[in-house]
């Protein structure tokens, strides 16, 4: 392995930490070594030391002169020099261990001992290699240096020995003068592979060193991730367990392999142990088929499940649960089990259940609503159709000036009666949702020109000027119900006019074109409003105050006209200053096909026919109120060649529309035998009566009814009650038309 | 062999942080610390070399060696010689540097095969025994083929010959000629080549006179007569004698 390169390479490619992390290892290491092998010197240069006196009391311990002898001097110097040179040394490895000068004076004085031996033991060649294995146990520092130091020891002795006691060394007297270098370079060339060794070894522990620190760092990596994954699951374990959602998943066999409590309680399971796919069991045995069906097209497909579906719980209660799970797949597509939640949802069930019954109950109640109100209208509208009828009656015949007046009151208290019943219907009609309009394109000048030309006698009456300015934009056309706006425009100007001083002033004008919709402006001199009414001002039957002023309202016109607008996709804004007037700004969106729709616009004279040119005509009249009938009777006779037969039952009216063959049907909705609906459908199924124009008079005036009639047949369409001269009208339309 | 070295833990290690004051006594006396370790370890690499030194001059300073005169010895001290040539050698049983020497003759008869003959004396003071004697030297220099061992009573032969120091040895001809004299080791029981047994190795095999002379290292064999030879005084004196010798043959 080439620890070198190995090295470097990790030098180059880890980070500056890393780095300085694995030189910190390295010195760390290398202390280590110079420490562990200060003391094994220590212990060794006390073994030698011993050795040392053991061989020179072995080998030499007396000295002789004939027969007396003394203690030989190598003794001495084996206790006392062998024990200087081991003791300083040995005392610095303790006291100074791991330090330069420690390896360099134990290298020395390994040297120092070797000399020792080599003359204690008699200069035995043997014991020369002390020398060399002194090095090579110095190499054990892993620092050449120490190597210098002992190599320069042994060199300096052999030169300095040979300089003065050549024999001793080399055996002869006068050696060559090089003789030193033969034997320094013994030890040097040694030296060489134990320096190459050395370096080799610490290359090797910088090697050692960056792994280790490349390690560390992915060790506090790993181990931050796994703190973070420690957190991360007990996050997930505490969100599991106060989870109102039942978690769970299952291995590739269909095994649960977890399954928080809320999941096991939804499920009615004590355990998830040993529970497989019995999962299955807790759902309802009605549903158990389809849910296991769609289970298994879903894992065929490796899709999501997601199902509502029942359960039946151990304590034999049924609840609801709804399921949503992934499928979880292995790198190489296969299914390796689900994860998802199970809801409990019997509460929403429940709610919905309820819910759906209130919507029921409600719906009962509209229904009871409206039919009451189909029957308010009929049963006020058939009396007042008598009123109103006769009162017109007597407005064209002649009579004095006080029965004049009395008929004049007659019919404002009549007509004021007719307009809240509309009124009151309108609202009704928006409350319920009901409230339809038609929209179409309509010129602008021409409705509010009818309005004004409507409400002309009645702010003449009030001696209020009224005035419209919209001639400038009579080919200005908006989106709108006729009806509805010509309606809106009545309202406002009935208020400007009744709210207004007397001489002054109503004028409808043009407000200007802003994003597609056309505005017209209402501004009068009236006596304005006051701004803390104006939240009111749309509320109905909120007169704002005005009860005693005496005059006539019933507060609603505002509101509907307001709904009316905004049914047409338009505003109504105000501006109001008291005592000065108000400013009424309706707006509506601007039409862009005015061509079409006026060319669709038809005009119908009614009454054009004049009555004396028309020929004898049978009219038929479907009727169970005597007064009605007397009412068209009377009115008929104003038409001279019409003859007018009746019948007081639906079923009686058909028979007779067969066998009198009328001209004209006028047939009432209320009819105590059948309802004037199946006697229309009778007489458009029959062939004999299919082409007799029928009229339909009701008092019904509820949302839908004409549309309703006209698809079942009906030629028209008058509600009770109906104006004079618009019965005579549609009567003359329809006999006469032809 | 596993290295028992754990690292420690990034990150674990406490880090004090020193006042600045206390950094800065701490310095110095780790200035002072390491000069106080430099100047001991001066000293004690100074005494240790002085003691080697001295050392070195016991191992080399030579006893008191033979001062024959040129004439040849008289027949009744040269032994019978089997060879061309006859060495004696005087030695002490008991002396420790010794040992050397009969190393040193062993590969001298080695050397010189059938063409030397060797006696050597071993002093036995009198009252010793003969286990006095029969030392592992005594064994030692009689399993040395060509060697034949003697006791010399009271040191004898020594003291005729002269020889006080132990590990002399002289080379004898037929004709009890000395050819050499001196000691056969380079140093006080220091094995391994010396000037000696070179010299006798060259005039047995090639009859070549490279010295005569050579110091002789040992213990003294019997009381030396001549207070020059004794003590301190007596291994400088040795040591000109040995100069002289080196002259001579020179």
């Amino acid at each position: 392995m080439d620890f070198k390169n190995l090295g470097k390479q990790a030098q180059s490619t880890v980070g500056a930490g890393v780095s300085q992390r694995a030189n910190a290892l390295f010195e760390q290491h290398r202390e280590f070594i110079f420490k562990r092998t200060d003391r094994m010197f220590a212990g060794l240069m006390l073994f030698q030391w011993l050795a040392a006196v053991v061989a020179a009391c072995v080998i030499s311990p007396r000295a002789w002169a004939g027969a007396n002898s003394h203690i030989h001097l190598h003794v001495w110097m084996a206790v006392i020099l062998g024990g200087l040179i081991t003791m300083f040394p040995a005392a610095l490895a303790f006291v100074m261990p791991g330090k330069p000068l420690t390896r360099h004076v134990i290298a020395i004085a390994q040297m120092l001992v070797s000399a020792l031996l080599i003359h204690l033991s008699g200069g035995r060649i043997e014991t020369h290699f002390h020398v060399f294995g002194s090095l090579a146990i110095l190499a054990m520092y892993r620092d050449w240096r120490v190597l210098f130091s002992s190599t320069l020891v042994v060199a300096a002795d052999h030169f300095l020995r040979g300089i003065y006691a050549p024999q001793s060394v080399y055996g002869i007297l006068a050696p060559e003068n090089w003789r030193w270098l033969e034997h320094a370079g013994w030890v040097v060339f040694e030296d060489v592979f134990l320096i190459l060794s050395c370096v080799q070894s610490l290359r090797e522990m910088r090697a050692i060193a960056v792994r280790q620190a490349q390690l560390e760092a992915s060790n506090e990596i790993i181990e931050a991730g796994a703190e973070k994954l420690s957190e991360s699951e007990a996050r997930f374990r505490s969100l599991s367990e106060f989870s109102p959602t039942g978690i769970f998943q299952t291995d590739g066999a269909d095994q649960i392999v977890y399954a928080n409590d809320r999941c096991l309680a939804i499920l009615g399971l004590k355990t998830s142990i040993g529970v497989a796919g019995g999962w299955r069991h807790s759902i309802h045995p009605e549903d158990r088929d389809e849910v296991a069906e769609k289970y298994h097209v879903a894992r065929a497909a490796r899709a999501e499940v997601a199902d509502e579906f029942r359960l039946l719980l151990p304590n034999k209660q049924v609840s609801w649960a709804v399921l949503r799970a992934r499928a979880l797949l292995s790198d190489d597509g296969e299914l390796t089990g689900y994860v998802g939640t199970l809801t409990d949802i019997t509460e929403r069930k429940q709610t919905e259940e309820l819910m759906l019954q209130a919507k029921e109950q409600a719906e009962t109640a509209n229904e009871a609503k409206s039919m009451f109100l189909s029957r308010m209208s009929h049963e006020l509208r058939t009396p007042l159709n008598s009123i109103l009828g006769f009162g017109q009656l007597l407005e064209m015949s002649d009579r004095s000036a006080d029965d004049r007046e009395s008929i004049s009151h007659i019919m404002k208290a009549g007509k004021h009666l007719l307009e809240l019943i509309n009124e009151v219907l309108d609202i009704a009609r928006v409350e319920s949702g009901k409230f339809t309009v038609s929209l179409e394109p309509v010129s602008v000048a021409e409705i509010v020109n009818e309005a004004v030309a409507l409400m002309g006698p009645f702010a003449a009456q009030r001696s209020v000027r009224l005035h419209s300015d919209l001639d400038i934009v009579e080919n200005q056309f908006i989106k709108a119900d006729r009806q509805r706006f010509k309606q809106v425009c009545l309202n406002i100007l009935s208020n400007a006019i009744k709210y207004n001083r007397e001489g002054g002033s109503v004028t409808v004008s043009y407000g200007g074109v802003t994003n597609g919709t056309f505005s017209i402006t209402f501004t009068d001199t009236g006596i304005g409003i006051r701004p803390e009414m104006m939240t009111r001002l749309f509320t109905p039957f909120d007169r704002l105050d005005t009860e005693a002023s005496g005059i006539d309202g019933t507060g609603l016109g505002l509101s509907v006209s307001k709904s009316l607008v905004e049914a047409m996709m338009g505003q109504i804004r105000v501006e109001s200053e008291p005592g000065i007037g108000s400013t009424f700004s309706v707006d509506l969106p601007l039409s862009d096909d005015p061509a079409r729709n006026s060319a669709q616009v038809g005009e119908i004279e009614p009454g054009a026919t004049h009555p004396d040119e028309v020929q004898a005509r049978t009219v038929l009249y479907i009727e169970d109120n005597p007064a009605n009938l007397r009412l068209v009777a009377a009115i008929l006779e104003r038409r001279p060649g019409i003859t007018l037969v009746s019948a007081l039952q639906g079923g009686l009216g058909v028979e007779m529309a067969r066998l009198h063959r009328p001209d004209l049907t006028l047939l009432d909705l209320d009819l105590p035998d059948v309802s004037g609906h199946d006697v229309l459908r009778r007489l458009k199924n029959d062939p004999d009566t299919k082409d007799i124009p029928v009229i339909m008079l009701t008092a019904d005036a509820t949302c839908g009814q004409e549309q309703k009639l006209r698809k079942s047949g009906a030629s028209g369409y008058l509600t009770k009650p109906f104006e004079v001269r618009q019965f005579l009208e549609v009567l003359d339309e329809v006999l006469f038309a032809a | 062999m596993p290295s028992p070295y754990v690292p420690p833990r990034s990150g674990s290690a406490i880090v004090r942080v020193a006042h600045p004051g206390c950094a800065i006594a701490k310095s110095r006396l780790n200035d002072m610390r390491s000069i106080l370790s430099l100047i001991a370890t001066m000293l004690w690499f100074g005494v240790s070399c002085t003691g080697l030194w001295r050392l070195y001059r016991y191992e080399t300073t030579p006893g008191p060696g033979v001062m024959l005169p040129g004439r040849p010895l008289p027949a009744s001290v040269i032994p019978r010689s089997d060879g061309q040539y006859s060495l004696l050698l005087f030695a002490h049983p008991k002396c420790p540097c010794t040992r050397a020497t009969i190393d040193e003759l062993d590969r001298l008869m080695t050397q010189c095969r059938g063409k030397l003959t060797t006696s050597a004396y071993f002093v036995k003071p009198g009252g010793c025994s003969d286990t006095w004697v029969h030392t592992d030297l005594w064994r030692r220099a009689e399993e040395i083929p060509g060697v034949r061992v003697y006791s010399d009573l009271n040191g004898e032969i020594t003291r005729k010959m002269g020889a006080y120091t132990s590990g002399q040895a002289v080379l004898l001809d037929r004709s009890g000629n000395i050819l050499f004299q001196g000691g056969i080791t380079s140093g006080r029981g220091h094995a391994g080549d010396s000037s000696g047994r070179s010299a006798i190795v060259s005039i047995v095999n090639s009859g070549k006179f490279w010295i005569r002379q050579s110091p002789v290292f040992g213990c003294p064999i019997i009381e030396c007569p001549n207070p020059d030879y004794s003590s301190a005084t007596g291994a400088r004196a040795s040591r000109l004698h040995s100069a002289r010798f080196m002259n001579k043959s020179g």
